[in-house]
């Protein structure tokens, strides 16, 4: 469902796993602990912030998304080493639990019947016919821009 | 005892994950093909038990409703796994974010454009305008745009499991091969759903999905309001 099958590859593993001596027990625990609750403080201040700025810009986009454009723009400006130790990997955990906390939502379906029985027929093809114009447009403008791009490297 | 167990918050939530476990390790069990997919059948699930026991909605919600701020902040938290391919970005940025831009004005065009012309009502379209976007940022979309968050989390998952299964074979046939091109046009059109598909076997195409999905997100965030206003000052 996410972007974690992907990832993990990259970041400061594998540096961490290189220094000497390793604190063991309840004093790694606590450290990771830490690390965990930095991480999450980072992303919870993102997402009120992000909030707050839907709000008093009024403008009619979720304050969510405008957190995660703010949680990118922090993790590209403070240092690498910061970002991938403290709020990669607490939001990576974030994005895989998205599939579990949909369920609530899409149970919420059942209150919506009538519509989807009314207009099944335009749903469908709403999502068939979006889905394979968008897939044939992208893949058709990145083949021409992606080329373009590398030609100059 | 039961009774109030039932009013309780801890039985909506016990439900939501017993009944997403199961739905998982179905899953699982069938080599996760697209089709399988555990929102979708841990929703069904819910809602058949829910049905079968005559449970009302609103009781199941009385915990049910915990896990919805926490989506909000799991959308936030989709800005690390871009982070994670940054190298990617900065080598090729300006045509990737070009590229999905055009990509997700067509997909928001075509989407809103055939509910509108195959008659859909106004809730209909209000749902589906935003099923490009990955669920919870759909979901939150529609929320907003006064249509139904709960049904946009759904036709998105539904766009997913199409993309996903059909698309890989479709992008073979008409023949690109370039992991880029696969990848992007995976990732904007069938979100997380077609991320998870194509990186499980071309590596390279999975890390351009997952950067498709997430701009696509953003594109869509922002291109949604601006057509159901120019929708309805059209008709």
């Amino acid at each position: 469902m996410t972007g974690r099958a992907v990832s993990g590859s990259q970041g400061f593993d594998a540096a961490s796993g290189q220094r000497a001596a390793r604190p063991t027990g309840i004093g790694a625990y606590l450290i990771k602990l830490s690390r965990v609750a930095v991480g999450l403080l980072v992303v919870v201040a993102c997402y009120l912030s992000g909030e707050w700025f839907a709000d008093i810009l009024s403008i009619p986009v979720p304050g969510s998304v405008l957190g995660m454009v703010l949680l990118f723009l922090v993790l590209c400006v403070q240092p690498v080493r910061l970002s991938d130790r403290f709020v990669v990997p607490v939001a990576e955990r974030l994005v895989a639990l998205i599939p579990f906390l949909l369920v609530p939502a899409a149970v919420g379906v059942v209150a919506h019947l009538v519509v989807i029985a009314r207009d099944a027929g335009a749903l469908l093809t709403a999502i068939v016919g979006g889905w394979a114009v968008t897939l044939v447009v992208t893949a058709h403008a990145a083949k021409l821009l992606l080329r373009r791009a590398n030609k100059k490297f | 005892m039961w009774d109030t167990f039932a009013q309780s918050p801890a039985f909506g939530i016990l439900v939501t994950v017993t009944v997403f476990a199961l739905a998982v390790l179905f899953s699982r069990v069938l080599g996760n093909p697209a089709w399988a997919n555990p929102i979708l059948w841990a929703s069904a699930g819910v809602v058949a038990l829910l049905l079968l026991a005559r449970i009302d909605y609103e009781q199941y919600m009385v915990g049910g409703q915990y896990f919805l701020p926490l989506l909000g902040l799991a959308v936030v938290a989709l800005a690390a796994p871009p982070f994670r391919h940054r190298r990617l970005l900065r080598k090729s940025s300006v045509a990737i974010v070009v590229a999905v831009g055009i990509g997700s004005v067509a997909g928001v065009a075509t989407t809103m454009l055939l509910a509108w012309a195959f008659g859909g009502s106004e809730q209909a379209i209000l749902a589906a305008a935003p099923k490009q976007a990955t669920s919870p940022v759909a979901f939150a979309i529609a929320n907003l745009s006064g249509g139904s968050g709960e049904l946009a989390a759904v036709l998105a998952v539904l766009t997913g499991i199409v993309g996903a299964t059909v698309g890989p074979g479709l992008l073979r046939l008409l023949r690109f091969t370039d992991p880029g091109d696969r990848g992007l046009a995976m990732g904007v059109s069938a979100h997380a759903i077609g991320t998870a598909r194509i990186a499980r076997e071309e590596p390279v195409a999975g890390a351009f999905a997952v950067v498709g999905m997430v701009l696509a997100a953003i594109y869509v965030t922002v291109l949604v309001p601006i057509a159901l206003h120019s929708l309805r000052l059209a008709l």
